[in-house]
């Protein structure tokens, strides 16, 4: 009995001491991602931008493991471009492939913005109003970056309470390639009330507008293409 | 061009199989199209189909005069892809087969040409057949293969992996399908009017046919599908 208790408590050790690590490493990425992500929406980090896992990370401050598990991410979203012997780089999506995307997302979120309106939890609007002041803030401070890529997460966010895994997976990679594609735009871009028309579209989600909800995210979206192709 | 998207998918799963298995290992080139599309048996206009499909997919890319390249981190996205999907319950499945098949298949409507239409006629006869010979697991395999016959014809690449997903999806129901051989005959009238409507390249009324094939599929499976209301008059 002594024995088998002694055994037990040194497979725990260990195994709480990888658990903690591995829970540090998730909690690294996620912390390094969105500022890789700014940098990307800023264009301080470019399609014509030369760098490497090594030089991602010195800038950074991290290992190359966890800026790795970063550009993962980020090619699962269609942001970054992994090829087995090149260095990574910034996609550069071309105005058909925008224009299919976008597309795509219409339809997926006009379905998922009229199954958010039926159940609303208190919890979820509270986040999704805190991911709103967070964008307003970055938006009165000029943060380009920021507020771009807040801006899509306040549609992520929406699709994740929904609940419906599948749809929520696939709009997560319609969404981060519309904002390069906005970052990438020649001309100058207004997104400096993205954040207004989320505001709205919560308000009419916790009212269970349905279809002011509906025509509040259509003509946010309108707004999109509109800047996009210039229409 | 004679395209069979029969051809095209089981080169493409044949493919995904050998990546999986790590017959190819991330960086390395495939072999050149030719001696490629020979290993197959198939031609080499169906292999580059393929390669599109699995470059969608994030499998591989096409480098311009060089080859193709096996990627790393997209095969393994590629599992979580089909994770977010095997995870999923049925009625989210059919929530998003209702989201986007209605409008791929108004596109298809549009853009399909009388050959393809041909292709997808002869998939629903092999589904008559399989009806009248009451070979179900014959059947449900028509069914499944006019559903990716149906998507491949997209134009739209961002699609392809969704469609892709759903397939699988609808294989894993596979033995749901089968055991209800009685509902065959209802889901070859409904694809065979969703037939009509994309020969007549009716957008509109191919949408409507294959939301009411999605309808009527979730009653058979005793689901009852939250849609919501003026989703019906999009």
């Amino acid at each position: 009995m002594a024995s088998c208790a002694l055994n037990s408590q040194h497979l725990t050790f260990p195994v709480t001491l990888r658990r903690r690590r591995a829970e540090e490493k998730t909690h690294l990425v996620d912390n390094i991602y969105p500022r890789v992500f700014d940098a990307i929406l800023e264009r301080r980090i470019d399609t014509d931008s030369r760098f490497t896992e090594a030089s991602l990370g010195q800038m950074f401050g991290v290992n190359r493991n966890i800026i790795r598990q970063v550009l993962a991410r980020l090619s699962q979203q269609q942001v970054i471009l992994l090829l087995p012997n090149h260095r990574p780089q910034v996609a550069a999506p071309d105005a058909e492939r925008t224009r299919q995307t976008l597309h795509a997302r219409r339809l997926t979120e006009s379905t998922l913005i009229r199954l958010a309106c039926q159940q609303p939890q208190s919890t979820q609007l509270r986040h999704l109003r805190d991911l709103v002041a967070r964008e307003r803030e970055s938006a009165e401070r000029g943060l380009r970056g920021p507020t771009l890529r807040l801006s899509g997460e306040f549609h992520l966010l929406l699709a994740e309470f929904v609940g419906n895994v599948p749809l929520a997976w696939f709009l997560g990679s319609l969404v981060p390639p519309i904002s390069l594609a906005i970052a990438q735009c020649e001309v100058p871009w207004n997104d400096h009330d993205a954040w207004q028309s989320h505001g709205a579209i919560v308000d009419a989600v916790e009212r269970r507008d349905v279809s002011a909800a509906v025509r509040l995210m259509n003509t946010h979206l309108d707004k999109l293409e509109k800047q996009l192709f210039q229409t | 061009m004679i395209t069979s998207s029969t051809v095209v998918n089981s080169v493409v799963e044949k493919l995904r199989a050998a990546l999986a298995r790590g017959q190819w290992r991330s960086g390395d080139m495939l072999p050149g199209q030719r001696e490629l599309a020979e290993q197959l048996g198939i031609s080499r206009p169906s292999l580059r189909e393929a390669v599109i499909v699995l470059e969608t997919l994030g499998l591989v890319r096409s480098m311009p005069g060089k080859g193709v390249v096996v990627l790393e981190a997209n095969l393994s996205d590629s599992q979580s892809h089909d994770s977010a999907v095997a995870g999923a319950s049925l009625e989210d499945v059919l929530q998003l087969r209702y989201t986007l098949e209605p409008f791929i298949v108004g596109l298809v409507a549009q853009s399909i040409s009388s050959k393809e239409v041909g292709q997808l006629r002869l998939t629903l006869m092999d589904m008559r057949e399989a009806l009248e010979a009451n070979d179900s697991e014959a059947g449900v395999n028509a069914y499944i293969e006019f559903h990716e016959e149906l998507f491949t014809l997209t134009s739209n690449p961002i699609f392809q992996s969704v469609v892709q997903q759903t397939s699988n999806a609808l294989k894993q129901s596979a033995d749901v399908l089968r055991n209800s051989p009685e509902h065959l005959a209802e889901r070859l009238e409904e694809s065979e009017a969703m037939v009509r409507a994309i020969r007549s390249k009716n957008s509109a009324q191919a949408s409507a046919e294959m939301r009411r094939h999605i309808l009527r599929e979730s009653q058979r499976m005793g689901i009852e599908l939250n849609i919501p209301d003026d989703h019906m008059h999009n």
